[in-house]
């Protein structure tokens, strides 16, 4: 009875999570996200990109999107009309055409060595890649399997992938090795030189006193 | 880059108290090395500054916005000029250029001291506090190498307001004035602690005259870009900004009066040193309200809490600086006293007095809203007319002594020989001042201050004149006369030049206070209205976007009688990013007025709204100060001294015309 309740509040949860999706969206499917993530100081710019499938005539349909909690400076690249800021991530409209529509994203996150970045999609995906660059990255997702790098521009960048990811099921990707800026040298070096300097002009009073 | 930024800082301020320390030890043990260790330390410092200041310019140039700084004042579409100009767009950037300017001074004073090196200490000991004070402001409370975690993917942008090319270098002319008051200062607590001698004199004349000239065009192009950028048609708003950098150009003024009385007569050394160090205060109150934020301000681009480190700072250097005055006041009773109430040095007194009146009551006006507050809670504003109707019998004052004291003598004027000079040019502003009346001149302050005027030039041609009368009886021809005249007196006509640059000003103020008219009128399209003497045709109105920015434009043709003048295309530009309008205006400037079109808005059958103003003789102002520079460089320049030529002077009570002695 209870794991039947647990499933059932799954059930509740996943349909809370995508009702306008599945409403709307009958000969749509998500064939492809392509989540790249790229280490920087400090943060990571997570790109994502979106290959849309739409069987039936052009039309615009509303989605929400949810980023992670810390996620910053989002910017739209492609596919996306109006969008507007929401409680967990954004809205928008994406209008599209016969066939397949990109959809494409960006937004940084506040990192430290180590990061465990969360996503959970309104949407069904067919396949989902992470490509990784500066920066190991592995899906901590079970189905997830490692790709053979891709080498680009003499750089070899990771790459995840997981297939059939539900609406509402989170994926886990976990990033380790990330660059962190140290802020210690300034005023180590600034108190190291402010000793050196403190030592000569005790030596020169004492020498001067000596001579005195 | 923000590590070596943030080094250059923290290594400033090790090297600052490292020098303060080796300089007090100097001071005090008389040991050369520990001086020559804190000279080295201020180079060091002005190098760390570079440093600092280098990292600055190149992560706006390669828009580094990982640096809060520079995320805040530009955007990758900033054009390089104003990325430049980013630079003191901003609270932190305007202190690093203060604590930039100061390093480059220090370097060059300090060469300059090379003659002088009893000196050497004490300034470099001032130079080294002071820099200590700013270096700390921006390691600790105002870093411009501040990181974001997360760098934006562009920048906030400039504020519009100053992408324009006067604010350009507004800033920079200012604050080289304010931090040239730095010199003086440490000349003054040098001369203090040394002795006043004549190289003393002429080393505090030579660097404030420098703190000075770089003040007046940084008061001018601040003007400029009030009167082209911010659309209201005028140029001076006694803006507690405003107000702040003219207290010490007025103290600095007296000074560079004052200190002749001391170079020829051995008076005023203690008002001469009081002075140095009242302008270098008014300038660091300048810079407080500047960048504190504790006052509303067109030209107060930062808002910042460091106010009370600033007022401490203050405070430090006025206790410090009166009780060193004080403890050496023996050294000032050596001096003499007036020989006669009616004479050079006497009125360049009363000159003295009426220019620190004028900055007085200038303070008064611009801290009363502060005091005010915090008295009663409510902030109670003092406007323009405060100002005006307490200036105007100042300037009134200065004026009848600016002309009046260029032909009293030296220690004792001769009544007659003083009236025989004075007549020509108080004939002149006479007939002048009835001539100004019968041509409709009606307001009292106008008539005197354009009477005056003359009277003034009047003053300074009789000085030529005279100085030329006398050189011809050394047979030189007229024209050969006045060469040898002009750069053999070259601190005395460069002076004279620099009076004339000064009623070039004060006529162009005048005039465009008293007789401009305006209007604001809606047209329609093909619509005419007239004011001034010109007729304004509006044509069209046209809009269009460009990235972050909505401009409607207008189309204005001029024309005076029959005859076209041109188009004129003021604008709005609404800027996305700063939710900001502005307005372009459109100008035309002629010698004798100014056309000043400001469109207020085009509503959707697009009748167009503008404000349009004739303001006279407003070209005069800036043109005065380029006269002001070409004076003050004249007079910077050292007299090349020959043997051969006899120097002019007014020393003794001589009648004009007579030999000189």
């Amino acid at each position: 009875m209870t794991i039947v309740l647990f499933l059932l509040s799954i059930v509740s949860v996943l349909c809370a999570v995508t009702p306008a999706w599945a409403d709307q969206h009958t000969g749509i499917r998500v064939g492809l996200l392509l989540m790249a993530i790229d280490a920087r100081p400090d943060h990571v710019r997570i790109s994502e990109a979106l290959r849309v499938t739409n069987a039936g005539d052009p039309r615009r349909v509303s989605v929400e999107i949810s980023l992670p909690p810390r996620a910053q400076y989002v910017t739209f690249h492609r596919g996306v009309a109006s969008p507007v800021q929401t409680e967990h991530g954004f809205g928008g409209t994406i209008p599209l055409r016969r066939g397949i529509t990109e959809v494409a994203y960006s937004y940084a996150i506040p990192t430290g060595s180590r990061e465990a970045i969360v996503r959970v999609l309104p949407f069904d995906v067919e396949r989902m890649e992470v490509v990784g660059r500066g920066a190991q990255v592995r899906l901590a997702d079970l189905a997830g399997r490692e790709l053979t790098p891709v080498i680009v521009g003499g750089e070899v960048l990771s790459r995840w992938e997981i297939r059939g990811v539900r609406a509402g099921q989170p994926v886990v990707v976990e990033l380790a090795g990330l660059p962190v800026t140290s802020r210690w040298w300034p005023p180590g070096a600034a108190g190291g030189l402010a000793v050196i300097l403190a030592l000569g002009l005790l030596k020169g009073v004492t020498s001067a006193s000596q001579k005195s | 880059m923000a590590d070596l930024g943030s080094f250059a800082l923290l290594a400033g301020l090790v090297v600052c108290v490292y020098g303060v320390v080796a300089g007090v030890i100097g001071i005090r043990t008389r040991e050369r090395r520990f001086v020559e260790t804190s000279l080295r330390a201020v180079r060091a410092w002005a190098a760390l500054m570079v440093l600092a200041s280098g990292t600055l310019m190149f992560a706006l140039v390669t828009r580094h916005f990982r640096l809060e700084f520079v995320a805040a004042v530009t955007s990758r579409d900033l054009p390089l000029v104003y990325t430049v100009a980013a630079f003191w767009g901003g609270h932190a950037g305007s202190l690093l250029l203060w604590a930039l300017i100061l390093g480059l001074y220090g370097i060059v004073i300090l060469r300059v001291l090379r003659s002088s090196p009893q000196m050497y200490a004490p300034v470099a000991l001032v130079l080294l506090v002071t820099a200590g004070f700013f270096t700390w402001l921006l390691a600790f409370t105002s870093n411009p190498f501040t990181v974001m975690q997360i760098p934006p993917p562009d920048g906030r942008g400039l504020n519009p307001l100053l992408k324009n090319p006067w604010m350009s270098i507004h800033p920079p002319t200012l604050y080289l004035g304010f931090v040239g008051m730095t010199v003086p200062f440490a000349l003054a607590v040098a001369g203090v602690l040394t002795g006043l001698t004549a190289e003393w004199i002429k080393l505090a004349r030579r660097w404030m005259m420098i703190a000075w000239i770089f003040l007046t065009l940084g008061l001018l192009f601040g003007a400029k870009w009030s009167y082209v950028v911010l659309g209201w048609g005028g140029y001076w708003a006694w803006d507690p900004v405003e107000n702040a950098a003219l207290m010490p150009w007025l103290t600095s003024t007296a000074f560079l009066h004052s200190i002749q009385v001391q170079e020829r007569r051995g008076l005023l050394g203690a008002w001469n040193v009081s002075l140095m160090i009242i302008s270098f205060v008014l300038a660091i109150f300048g810079t407080f309200l500047t960048r504190s934020g504790v006052m509303s301000s067109v030209h107060a681009f930062a808002d910042s809490s460091i106010g009370v480190y600033f007022l401490i700072f203050l405070g430090l250097v006025l206790a410090s600086s009166g009780w060193l005055l004080l403890a050496r006041w023996d050294r000032f009773r050596q001096g003499g006293s007036l020989d006669a109430l009616v004479s050079r040095e006497s009125a360049f007194l009363l000159n003295n007095l009426v220019l620190v009146a004028a900055a007085f009551v200038i303070f008064t006006g611009t801290v009363f809203p502060i005091i005010a507050e915090a008295f009663t809670g409510d902030r109670i504003n003092v406007g323009p007319p405060y100002f005006n109707q307490v200036m105007a019998p100042l300037v009134i004052l200065l004026l009848v002594l600016m002309g009046t004291a260029p032909l009293l003598a030296w220690r004792k004027a001769d009544a007659q020989s003083f009236g025989r000079a004075v007549s020509a040019p108080a004939a002149v502003a006479i007939l002048a001042g009835l001539g100004f009346a019968a041509l409709g001149v009606r307001s009292p302050g106008a008539l005197a201050v354009l009477a005056l005027a003359l009277f003034v030039a009047g003053a300074v041609a009789v000085e030529l004149l005279h100085g030329v009368r006398i050189l011809r009886t050394h047979g030189e021809p007229a024209a050969v006369a006045v060469g040898r005249l002009l750069l053999n007196n070259r601190r005395r006509y460069g002076g004279y030049v620099v009076h004339l640059g000064i009623l070039l000003i004060l006529t162009g103020v005048t005039m465009s206070s008293a007789y401009a008219t305006q209007v604001q009128v809606t047209l329609r399209p093909g619509e005419q209205t007239s004011l001034g003497g010109y007729t304004l045709r509006y044509h069209d109105a046209q809009a269009w976007r460009l990235p972050g920015l909505q401009i409607t434009s207008t189309t204005v043709s001029v024309s005076t009688g029959p005859r076209p003048l041109g188009l004129l295309r003021p604008q709005h530009v609404y800027h996305e990013v700063q939710d900001q309008a502005t307005s372009e205006i459109a100008l035309r400037s002629t010698w004798w007025n100014d056309l000043y079109l400001v469109l207020v808005g085009v509503s959707p059958d697009r009748r167009a709204t503008f404000r349009i103003m004739v303001n006279p003789l407003v070209t005069w102002i800036w043109f005065g100060g380029g006269v002001i520079l070409t004076g003050t460089l004249i007079a910077l320049v050292p007299a090349a001294r020959r043997r051969d030529v006899p120097e002019v002077r007014r020393d003794v009570a001589v009648p004009a015309g007579a030999k000189a002695q």
